[in-house]
């Protein structure tokens, strides 16, 4: 499992602990943002889109619908000779199964929480890619949240937070119950220890640190109405997000470096949240939503190596997720739509390109909120809102 | 909505009324169900702008969320440990709208929550809608009739700050007030797309031993105010942390 994935998984024990509205968080693979106006500047091209269809026909197998077949509706009236190559949806699950799927770290495998029978553990099952409808096998029992490689996950036990290695070996954690957060290279767990009350964006959070065994912990930081955010993927830095002190009228997103503990600030805005960091640690995304000062919301792209850089308003304001370190996977906001459209949107040439369009016949509805990208950027899995189900995008080209 | 989401919701809206059919006979919707089946959920949302950044977005669904589950035994206790309105991120004072035609009943009744102001209209269809954490107590008084799509208050925060979460907490309830039921399937909307984003915690509560059960806003239980939990759960992810 990589980082990514390892940090949703934490995001959703987070979640659930610190439902805090005004506490900023990485946005979960639910939680992005969308926006009720249509990109501008951010333009389809020219190019079609062509879908196919790849419909599940036997228990064992696909039958793939050919372009030809593609429902008219799903084409836009003019494509041209630089048409994209097909997109290809696959039926990956039946029974309604499951929820909240991940990719494996190689890409090759859809995980989810299930229990297919009563017969059978509660753990996390997968599915082979390459098998759509392929019968779920059990992948582990354990359910994390994990490390990168899922060598380690820790666990909630009589109360008490416990690390668990590979070998079964458990190490006690004193940290209150409170859940941890593994560095990319599993030497390290991070937690917060919040104040349970007081107004939600004011509230004291210290940031602690220790190895992974729970030896040496030391309070690193303290914010108010946040927290440790994130771990950036060189396991020497960290993201915390918050008030630096209690009466800031806005939240500062920092990085802590565990090095020297020195702190550089990003930006500082209020009600923002949904940060995700690109692949390669040099760019983030995040929303702004209800601030008190109007005009201020929308989806906001920050360099973070270049000192001093401001944050860049997007123009749209949708779900995303990072492609790879340069393109952004984003769905923007349109209720009432026929199905969601896939858009893509480049750092380097702040150019939008539509991938998939909304359509009737269209099978890309997310349900629940669900959706995750493959490691290699080139798949993406959702819940099907329709069918409630599992279905695969196979994107084209690179 | 579209067709195939509009029957979705249908079938959804139908099992609610069956539901409430069996807890509250005296719902006239509920004996009128079958007659029902084409026809869209009966209220429109709580506001009259679109969604978006500067307007107002899904902050939590109703039902066994994750946020909710860990506050099961303080805030939601009452409604059965499970979150039993929609809450609606928005800035303090905007502007909320009912979500359908009906008569004032009850104006800051703190008996049923949602401090500090709420405000609860009878639709004259058995539901109830009740409105919360209003920013003021509305200019509105009992007895009196409004239209859906009528301004009848402003968004607040529960902590008083308009800094911490300000937003509307949106309830549909049976006439007698001791019931709520799933709102997703009695308000006419792209929850699907609302979902997609802004949203707090993420997804719902599990019970391991069935691990597929209400993981969908379409099939969140209807609650009965003051009955047990139905979240407490032997085995459960994400796990009760601290």
């Amino acid at each position: 499992m990589n980082l990514r994935n390892t940090t949703l998984l934490l995001c959703l024990v987070l979640a659930a602990c610190a439902p805090s509205p005004a506490a900023p968080t990485v946005a979960p693979a639910s939680t992005a943002a969308a926006t009720d106006a249509a990109p501008v500047e951010a333009a389809p091209t020219a190019e079609a889109v062509a879908v196919t269809l790849v419909a599940p026909a036997t228990a064992t197998g696909v039958a793939v619908v050919a372009a030809t077949e593609v429902p008219a509706a799903i084409v836009p009236p003019a494509p041209t000779a630089t048409a994209v190559p097909a997109v290809a949806f696959a039926q990956l699950t039946r029974g309604e199964c499951c929820v909240q799927p991940i990719f494996s770290a190689a890409g090759d495998r859809v995980l989810f929480l299930d229990r297919p029978s009563a017969a059978q553990p509660p753990g996390i099952y997968g599915v082979a890619v390459a098998s759509p409808m392929s019968e779920p096998v059990l992948v582990t029992e354990r359910l994390g949240p994990f490390n990168r490689d899922l060598s380690l996950n820790v666990n909630l036990i009589n109360g008490r937070t416990v690390v668990e290695g590979p070998d079964g070996q458990q190490w006690p954690i004193d940290n209150g119950g409170r859940p941890v957060s593994f560095s990319p290279d599993g030497t390290r767990i991070s937690w917060n220890v919040s104040a349970e009350s007081g107004g939600f964006d004011t509230r004291r959070s210290d940031v602690w640190l220790a190895n992974v065994d729970g030896s040496q912990p030391r309070r690193v930081a303290t914010r108010y109405g946040g927290g440790a955010v994130a771990w950036l993927r060189d396991g020497r830095r960290m993201l915390l997000g918050g008030r630096t002190n209690r009466g800031d009228v806005k939240s500062t997103l920092s990085i802590l470096d565990l090095r020297d503990d020195s702190v550089r600030d990003l930006f500082s805005a209020e009600r923002w949240r949904g940060v995700i960091v690109a692949p390669d640690d040099k760019h983030l995304v995040y929303f702004v939503a209800q601030a008190r000062e109007s005009g201020r919301g929308g989806t906001y792209l920050l360099d973070m190596e270049t000192a001093g850089a401001q944050p860049q308003r997007l123009d749209f304001f949708g779900a995303y997720r990072w492609r790879d370190a340069t393109r952004l996977f984003y769905i923007p906001l349109k209720v009432d739509a026929p199905s969601n459209e896939l858009w893509q949107y480049d750092i380097t040439t702040g150019k939008s390109e539509l991938l998939i369009a909304a359509s009737e016949t269209s099978p890309f509805k997310i349900g629940n909120g669900d959706w995750d990208v493959s490691p290699d950027g080139m798949q993406i899995v959702f819940v099907n809102a329709r069918d409630r189900n599992l279905w695969l995008v196979t994107l084209p080209g690179r | 909505m579209t067709s195939r989401l509009r029957r979705l919701g249908v079938a959804g809206f139908l099992g609610i009324v069956a539901a409430a059919g069996a807890a509250v006979p005296s719902n006239p919707v509920a004996t009128a169900a079958s007659t029902r089946q084409l026809q869209r959920p009966p209220f429109g949302l709580p506001f009259a702008e679109a969604p978006g950044p500067e307007t107002w977005l899904m902050g939590q669904v109703y039902g066994n969320s994750t946020g909710a589950f860990a506050r099961r035994r303080e805030w939601y206790q009452a409604g059965q440990g499970i979150h039993f309105g929609i809450d609606f991120s928005a800035r303090c004072g905007t502007p909320i709208v009912s979500i359908g035609d009906g008569v004032v009943i009850k104006v800051d009744a703190p008996e049923h929550g949602s401090a500090p102001h709420n405000l609860l209209i009878d639709h004259q269809n058995g539901y109830v809608s009740l409105y919360g954490h209003l920013l003021e107590r509305p200019k509105l008084q009992r007895g009196q009739v409004v239209k859906r799509g009528e301004m009848i208050g402003l968004t607040g925060d529960p902590d008083l700050t308009c800094t911490s979460r300000p937003h509307l907490h949106l309830e549909v309830r049976d006439t007698r007030l001791s019931r709520a039921y799933n709102a997703h399937n009695l308000i006419d909307a792209d929850w699907e797309a609302l979902f997609l984003v802004g949203t707090f915690g993420r997804g719902f509560q599990r019970d391991l031993d069935e691990p597929r059960k209400w993981q969908s806003i379409w099939d969140q239980p209807d609650i009965r105010f003051g009955g047990p939990l139905i979240n407490e759960f032997d085995n459960t992810w994400p796990q009760d942390w601290r």
